[in-house]
């Protein structure tokens, strides 16, 4: 994906999350992302270059807006699952990953993305 | 205006959200500061009954006065002198009709001479008349091009209100709507505050996890973030429940007693 495309497609996820700018940029901020409001309302209409690290930070603060609203939207089934798979998930992924033998606990998973370009 | 100037300890104390992390910086005098002068809530909910008090006294006749706000959280009187003007404005969002709506949507002063005969608002005349509302007045609060509101003035006379109240209440309602304003500012800047020391507090979570991950070998604070991305999206739960969980245990692992085959000294 080119960078042109991926500040696209960013804000059109931010206009799906129904999210103002500033409202991305404060989850942004919130997830540790260091670029100020300019610089991301810049980069979302693709004024402003963002380095990758900065992109993926607020890729991940933008998705998870997306997740939160759909599952404001979702219709929860008449019987819960017992117990919290997802929870459970997560503390092997940090046994993992604070194992001491070398942990892959990315089996499976889309390759972590490339460094600075 | 001789109001004080606004103080830190108006603002209520925020909860923080994990004990286990340090106290999340106070914000909330800076942003009062920046949000310009703004009035404590007290003192402007004093200021409006003033301005309603003063409204009822001044328009000869009236039986109660008070103001609708109308924001994101809905529509809903202050400073109503009495009861019959806060029950006649209930109705009003009740039936969603009514001279005060109107005055607010259409941002124009609104007049019904006697509620017995005027046929606008049908339900709402013939429950007001029921109360002993027989005339009404009532005024926009226009915030710039904005209308934020309306404040009224009710009588139990038919044909009260005239030329020379309308003029009145022009000039009282642009009192109460700088008052109004001010009043929203605070919240804002309240609401402002408690954003940011929330994202803050989750910030400090993400970056003592991107610490964890880079004393554990992370090539850089990138790769290490893009490994929390990746343990969210596997699990399904957001970074910063992962930072926390993540913080979390490395903390109970430094606590635990070591483990018998790895005796210490």
């Amino acid at each position: 994906m080119t960078s042109e495309e991926r500040s696209r497609r960013m804000d059109t996820a931010r206009l799906r999350a129904e999210l103002t700018v500033s409202d991305l940029w404060l989850r942004y901020v919130a997830m540790g992302g260091t670029g100020d409001a300019f610089d991301v309302d810049g980069y979302l209409q693709g004024l402003v270059p963002l380095d990758t690290y900065q992109q993926d930070v607020l890729a991940q603060a933008v998705n998870e807006a997306l997740d939160d609203r759909y599952r404001a939207y979702s219709v929860p089934l008449s019987t819960p699952r017992p117990g919290d798979a997802g929870a459970q998930q997560l503390d092997r992924l940090i046994e993992g990953l604070l194992g001491d033998e070398a942990p892959d606990p990315w089996a499976g998973s889309e390759p972590p993305c490339p460094g600075p370009a | 205006m001789t109001d004080p100037p606004p103080h830190a300890d108006d603002v209520p104390p925020v909860p923080t959200h994990d004990p286990g992390l340090p106290p999340p910086v106070d914000v909330a005098s800076a942003l009062t500061q920046m949000a310009g002068l703004v009035l404590s809530r007290e003192t402007v909910d004093t200021a409006l009954e003033l301005v309603t008090s003063l409204a009822a006294t001044t328009t000869a006749g009236t039986l109660g006065a008070a103001v609708t706000v109308v924001d994101e959280h809905g529509k809903r009187s202050k400073a109503a002198s009495n009861a019959a003007a806060e029950r006649s404005d209930a109705l009003q969002y009740e039936f969603d009709e009514g001279p005060c709506l109107t005055a607010w949507r259409t941002q124009e002063v609104v007049r019904i001479d006697d509620t017995t005969t005027d046929g606008r608002w049908p339900r709402w005349n013939e429950a007001a008349s029921q109360l002993g509302v027989r005339s009404v007045l009532s005024t926009p609060l226009l915030m710039r091009e904005e209308s934020i509101g309306a404040m009224k003035v009710y009588c139990e006379r038919p044909h009260n209100y005239g030329p020379h109240d309308e003029h009145v209440m022009r000039l009282l309602a642009a009192q109460a709507a700088i008052l109004l304003a001010n009043s929203q500012s605070l919240q804002e800047a309240r609401r402002l505050s408690r954003q940011l020391t929330e994202a803050l507090a989750s910030r400090d979570a993400v970056a003592q996890a991107t610490g964890v991950l880079l004393a554990r070998g992370a090539a850089s604070a990138q790769d290490a973030f893009a490994t929390l991305a990746a343990a969210a999206r596997r699990t399904g739960s957001p970074v910063l429940d992962v930072a926390r969980a993540l913080v979390a245990a490395v903390a109970v692992r430094n606590t635990a007693p070591p483990a018998p085959d790895n005796p210490g000294p």
